[in-house]
Parts: structure tokens; sequence; C-alpha cells
């Protein structure tokens, strides 16, 4: 306990330097390190193996301070945060001397607030002093909260909010806003009709449903809670990756609906997926529609890439069109943003057909052209109506690639003779054969950019930065290439869907889409 | 070069979009689909390569803009309730735990990332500092970790002052008023990338390594970009073992502007394990870290002679 308040005290005293010499403490320390193997006490307690060394040390060196007398030793936090310091069991409350002796009335107040959306303060101050008395138009309010232009203000919020909100020519506080959006309806289930039940997997279920706000179908992803483990990791990288992510090629997430006992995140929706597209067409597709998903498929990811995210499970299921022809990614929940490159995953991540060679004889290193490989695949699959590798296991799948790309060699891919993977599966020595044979609706230049994803060293893969300047696309115009981030390509009058030749005109449009469809969207 | 002042606006641009409404800054319509990042200085793509990175080659200047330009919290004081000595002391028994469960170095300024953010953004029960802290840590490891710590262990390593139903409950409450904004390039890739551009050796990139962890025990450090602060990191980390007017030129920032950032790691520095604040210390005095702590206290006290 002394020794706390003692600790507490010098450091609230601010920043305090040393003058004992530091090649005493050197030796000490190496003394502390190596004599500390022997006797290490056992985990127990909560207390990590270093803490033994770490404290004898601090003892004795805290031992040289003098004591400074306490101050006001009143108000408490948390009970052993210094415990960890191997400080005795028993006493490890940790008083912490306080310079704002007012703080009970802010700091205890906040009792009550389960969510923060409870802690609603209204910024009064700035209430009094400029009040503003104008008319708030469904404009402002839109602009003012960057509401999406369809939305539905609940009956009586504009007067409520003419009575009780600060000037609009304020900034709003980051509170007061989620306030704002609290009270029109946004994080609460209310807000969202369950319609039909869409797929369900092993976390998550979703559904169709209605914004009552908007009147626009979403499709809601209810994701259970594991009260063991809190909201799974899946979620929170999809939803943090997808709050950076706002393109009109990626899916867009309306809201966050965040219980104790689930995490629905709400999605714009779309008709089909690619796979039921391709389906819907009796898998001929116009070439003209395969070279603007295709563009579609590129921009997306060449927006990730360059913020270096990794979808990682590309596959037609998790490409998402709506009538328009508008092709977005779906499904972030296996991608990252990237910041450790050295940090190694567990390589069973993309669905096996689309996975790259690389990946599949055991390479864990990930960079964005893991992705390159599965948009050659998926361009296969659209141009020739089948898929392209269609394996069942690992080799099975490696089979199907070096039958037709031929086996590689050290020649044709380097370093990969010493891979002991290869080595032990033993491939017979294709050769490479033709990919137009086995895809004859693709022309010439279709035939060159698909053969620059389907390489077998990862970097040799053409980027999707790249890819989207190749010669293939020139048939879309300039045009397509200037567009903003967040306008879809089918603004431009040049760009249209064309009617796809195997299409059947499904006399059961809804029904039709059958349970194994939106898998994407399962976990 | 860029001016990374014109980053340091006080209010962010982009707050919370809640809905389908593409973030201000990225929507205005006409600009371009690229929007031109900060110039990449030249030998960037050999930097990466030496990262293990040269797959990224064709984004170098992309991740480059975005890691080194990723903007630093808004400038504002910690909520009345908390001392920087409070936030401290959280901090040092974070790193404790950081180092005890073998957790990846981005982890740690994520979890610390987090802790800034949430007291930036409103009140905090004093007697929950702890419970925060290690609900930070967890909701990082979601964010960065292969292999989860299970909130038991970390409820044993609060030594029993909150349970694993608080731990939960706090990470919620971290979610909902963070919006769900988690991700943050943290400095870790940016000193990675500034040493392998100045071809700094190994000694330099651990001290300066240790200088950066350090600057996580200061309040003020959250308000530096990732970027800056590692290039101060690495700017001190140079003249510290090889004298002053030693080390690159700094790439994106210039001396003055690292100025500010450089006496808290020294402060830090050369205080030693001081009670409370000696994890970093510690850490960084064992042998496997080539008593980094130690060496940097010797140097900061009797500077060498500057090169000749």
């Amino acid at each position: 306990m002394k020794k706390f308040k003692r600790r507490l005290s010098l450091t609230l005293r601010g920043s305090q330097t040393i003058d004992e010499s530091l090649s005493e403490l050197a030796e000490q320390m190496t003394i502390e390190e190596n004599s500390s193997k022997d006797n290490e006490p056992i985990v127990k307690n909560g207390r990590p193996p270093t803490s033994h060394s770490m404290h004898s040390f601090l003892h004795q060196y805290t031992g040289s301070f003098k004591k400074p007398p306490l101050r006001r030793p009143h108000s408490v936090i948390g009970g052993s945060l210094g415990s960890f310091m191997a400080m005795p069991r028993n006493g490890s409350r940790l008083d912490i001397v306080h310079e704002n002796l007012k703080m009970g009335s802010d700091g205890e107040s906040d009792q009550a607030s389960g969510t923060s959306s409870d802690e609603v303060q209204s910024p009064t101050g700035v209430c009094l002093r400029n009040r503003i008395h104008r008319r708030i138009s469904m404009e402002d309010l839109n602009k003012r909260l960057s509401l999406p232009a369809d939305i539905r203000i609940p009956d009586g919020y504009l007067e409520k909010l003419q009575i009780n909100s600060p000037p609009f020519d304020q900034p709003m506080s980051r509170r007061s806003r989620r306030a704002s959006l609290s009270e029109i309806g946004f994080g609460k289930m209310e807000t969202y009709i369950k319609l039909e039940k869409l797929g369900e997997g092993t976390y998550a279920t979703v559904y169709k449903g209605r914004s009552k706000l908007t009147e626009n179908l979403v499709a809601l992803k209810e994701i259970r809670l594991e009260h063991e483990e809190g909201a799974p990791c899946t979620a929170i990288r999809e939803v943090s990756l997808l709050k950076d992510l706002k393109h009109a090629n990626i899916v867009t997430l309306h809201d966050i609906v965040h219980t104790d006992k689930s995490l629905t995140l709400v999605f714009e929706y779309l008709d089909k997926d690619l796979k039921q597209y391709m389906d819907d067409c009796g898998n001929i597709m116009s070439m003209h529609n395969v070279k603007l998903f295709l563009y579609q498929i590129l921009r997306g990811l060449a927006y990730c890439h360059r913020r270096k995210v990794l979808h990682r499970d590309l596959k037609p299921q998790n490409l998402l069109i709506n009538e328009k022809g508008e092709l977005k990614l779906a499904d972030f929940g296996l991608a990252r943003a990237k910041s450790v490159p050295t940090k190694t995953y567990s390589n069973e991540v993309v669905t096996l057909w689309y996975r790259p060679p690389d990946v599949l004889l055991g390479s864990s290193e990930y960079s964005t052209q893991i992705d390159m490989w599965g948009v050659g695949c998926i361009f296969f699959e659209m141009a020739s109506g089948r898929p392209l590798f269609p394996g069942s296991t690992v080799e099975d799948e490696l089979h199907l690639i070096f039958r037709l790309l031929g086996t590689p060699s050290q020649e044709t891919w380097p370093g990969v003779s010493s891979n002991d993977e290869f080595k032990n599966y033993n491939f017979p020595k294709y050769k490479p054969q033709p990919l137009i044979n086995h895809a004859p609706r693709l022309d010439s230049e279709g035939i060159e950019l698909i053969t620059k994803f389907l390489q077998y060293e990862s970097k040799k893969r053409v980027s999707a930065e790249e890819a989207m300047k190749h010669v293939y696309f020139r048939s879309l115009g300039p045009r397509i290439h200037a567009l903003p981030e967040s306008v879809s390509i089918f603004s431009l009058k040049e760009i249209q869907l064309q009617k796809d030749p195997g299409f059947r005109n499904s006399s059961y449009p809804e029904t039709g889409h059958g349970k194994n469809r939106r898998q994407s969207m399962l976990f | 070069m860029l001016s990374p002042t014109a980053h340091l606006d006080p209010e962010p641009r982009s707050t919370p979009v809640p809905d389908g409404v593409p973030a201000g800054r990225r929507a205005s319509p006409g600009c371009p689909e690229r929007t031109p990042g900060p110039c990449a200085p030249p030998g960037l793509e050999e930097a990466l390569s030496a990262l293990g990175l040269e797959g990224e080659r064709e984004y170098a200047g992309d991740i480059f803009a975005e890691v080194m330009v990723c903007r630093a919290l808004p400038r504002r004081a910690l909520p009345r309730t908390v001392t920087p000595e409070m936030r401290a002391l959280v901090v040092d028994w974070l790193v404790q735990v950081h180092e005890y469960l073998g957790l990846a170095g981005d982890t740690l300024y994520l979890a610390v990332h987090l802790l800034d953010s949430y007291l930036g953004a409103g009140r905090v029960r004093l007697h929950r500092l702890q419970l925060l802290g290690v609900a930070c840590l967890f909701v990082a490891c979601k964010m960065e970790e292969c292999v989860l710590p299970e909130p038991t262990s970390l409820c044993l390593l609060g030594d029993g002052s909150f349970s694993r139903a608080e731990l939960l409950c706090a990470e919620r409450r971290i979610l909902s008023r963070l919006d769900f904004r988690l991700h943050h390039p943290g400095p870790l890739l940016c000193l990675g990338l500034l040493a392998a551009l100045a071809r700094s050796g190994p000694q330099v990139l651990l001290l300066a390594t240790y200088f950066l962890e350090l600057s996580l025990l200061e309040a003020e450090a959250a308000g530096w970009e990732p970027g800056r602060r590692a290039a101060a990191a690495l700017s001190l980390a140079h003249r510290v073992l090889h004298g002053a007017g030693s080390g690159p030129e700094p790439a994106l920032y210039s001396r003055a502007e690292l100025g500010p950032v450089e006496p808290c790691m020294v402060r830090a520095a050369l205080r030693g394990p001081a009670p409370g604040l000696a994890a970093i210390f510690l850490k960084y005095a064992r042998p496997q870290r080539q008593g980094t702590s130690l060496v940097a206290a010797r140097l900061l006290r009797h500077p060498p002679a500057g090169p000749p």
C-alpha cells in the first residue's frame, strides 16, 4: 500500500529524472535477467512471469527515491492497475491522487449510461447565446447530418428540432450529431422491418428488410453475439473497413444496430449475386456485360488495394448486382487493413476455386495480388459459363490448374522446385494449353488480359489499377477512367447494360432465388 | 512537399457518416478518381521491397500516402477527470499486458489510439479507466491479431477488478462511442518505411522503436500524426547514436516540425524506470532488446561527439 502511494505521488509530481549512474543499472538489469530465469514463478493470479524480475528490480530502484509527502489521497481508480507490477496481492488497491477535486460531479454521474447514445448533453451555452428563429428545412437537416436524399424524417421531428437545437450554422459535436441521428431512428431495430430470410450461417442470419426511414429495401445481416467473446472479429473488421470504404462498387453499410444480444448490419439491398445472375441467364452472358462487370470488379478492388485492404474472399457469391447492372463487392469479413506485412495469416481464407496456386502451396505471404488470381477465374467463368478450376481438394485444385496452365518448373516459376509441398505432390508434367480453346467467346485482348491475371508468381500478376487501363476496356471509352469514386459507371450514357442472350424470363422472380443464394452475406 | 500541418485541423472532417452517404472529401463530384497523394520519395519502392512488400510496388505511392499522412487525433484535452499521469499509468500497464501476452507491435499502438479516441470523445468514470484500457486492447486484438486472448485471462491480468461481462460491456461502449471507426495505421509501418528509406541500421531502428514506444506514455503525443512521431523517433535515434548532424534529412517533415515531438521522448527516456511508468524502460532493458533503454539513457546523458 505504502509503495503504491509513494509510486503514485511520484508519478503525479511530474517527470522525474534519474541521476544515478546508468551503468550500475545496466549491471543490475543483466543480473536480474539471468537470475530470474531459475526461479521464475509459475503464472498464477494473472501475474506474468516477467513480473518477478521487474518487481525486485523496481523495488531496489525505488528505494533510492525519497518519499514525498502525500497529497489528497481521496479518489480511487480501478482496483489493481498496479498489481501487475507484482505488488502484494492483498491491498493492491490503487489510490490515485488527483488534481481535480470536483471530479465526483462529472465522473460519477456517468454511472447510468449503458450506451453512449444515452450520454446526450445539450450544448446549452450555445443554444442561449445565439438562437436563430428561421425555419429549418429538410435540406438543412440533410446537409447537417449528411443523410441520404431519399430519407423520410418522422413527423414532428423538424418541429422538435426547431425548439431545442443549437443554431444551424454552428458545427455540431459528434455526440449531439449521434443523438440527432438516434432520434431520427438510426441505430434502432424498430426502424427496420424484416421481410424474409435470405440465408443462414453459423454466426449470422441474413434477412431482406425494409427501412421505415427511406422505404428502401435493405439486407439485414444479424450476427448473434457470442457471450464468450463479444462481437466477432470478422464483424468488427468488416464494419470498421466498410466505414472507411465508400465507393460505387463496394456495398454500402447503411446502419449498425448493436444490442447485447446481437449486432445487425444494415446493408443496401441488391437483387442478386453474380452466381445467381449467371444462373438466370443460363450461363450465357453478353460479352459486353462481361466487360462491364469485370471493369466494376477491378474498379472496386483497385480502390480497396490503394487503401491496403485485401478482399481475400473473392467469388461470384460475393459480388452483388442490382437491376441496373451495378456490381458491388460484398463480404469483407475476411478482408483486413493490412498494417503489418510480416504477419502471417492462416492460409485457409480464399474459397478453393478462386485460390491462387502460391497460397495453395502454402504461401502465407499476402499481398494485393492474391485477389487478382480470383479476378482471372471469375472473368473466365463469366465468359465461358463454367468455373475455371472447380477443385474439391487442394491437390485436385492444383491439378486442375496445372493441367490447363502447365506444370510449373523452375523456369516458369522461380522457387517452385524448392517448395516441399510441390515436390511431395509430384504432379505429372503437363504442357500449357491455349486458353482460347476453353473460352472461345473471348477476343484476343480478353485472352491477353486473363493471362495476366493467371500468373503463377504473385508479383507478376497484373494489379487491378493496371488492368483497368488494359486495351480490352478501350471500347468503353475514355470517360470511364475519370469518374469520381462514388459515381456509378452507368451514369455515363455510353455505358449501358445489354440483354444477355441466355436470359430466360423467370416466371418466379422472387422465389426462384433458392436457399443457397446470399452465401456471401454469411459468415 | 507536403505540409503536415494541413492535416491538423481541429475538427475531423469526416464525422461519422451513418448512412450510405459517401464521406464528404471523397465524394465531391468532379474530383478525379485518384486524388493525388503526397509525392512518394525516391527509393520508396526499394524500401517497400526491403520490408517484404515487393508485391505492393504498384501501390507504393498510395500506401505511403495513407500511412504517412494519416491524421492525428484532434488536439483535445483529456476529460477533466483524467490526468496525463493517470493515462500514463494505464498505458504502462497495457504495455505489460501486451508484452506478457506476446501480442504484435501494432496492437499496442492501436489500443492506445483507441483509448485516446475514447477519452477524447467524452467522459469516463475514473474507476473504470483500467477496464477501459484493457477493453481497448481487446478490441485492438480483434482488429490485428490472428489469435485472440481469452477475455477471462484478461480479467485475470486485471486481478479481478472487472468481470468478463463488464469487459464485454465496455467493448460495446467503445464500439458505439467510436462508431466502429477502429482502423488506424499506426506509426510502426511508418517507422519501418522511413528506416528503410534512410538505410538505417538495426541498432538505430531498435532505438527508434524504443523512442516511439515511449511516446505512448505522453498524452500530448496523440496529437501528432503517426508519421511525424515515427520520423521524430528515427531522427532522434540517429542523432543519439551518431552525434548531432548525423542521420538523413527527414523526408517529410522539417527539423523544425520534428522539434516539438522529441522532448517528450527524451524526457521519457531520461526518466528511466520511474515507478508506475517503468514497463517500456524495463522491456527495452532486456538482453533480447540489447539493453536499448540503458544505452539510450547513457547516450542522452553523455552525447557522443558529432561526426568529423
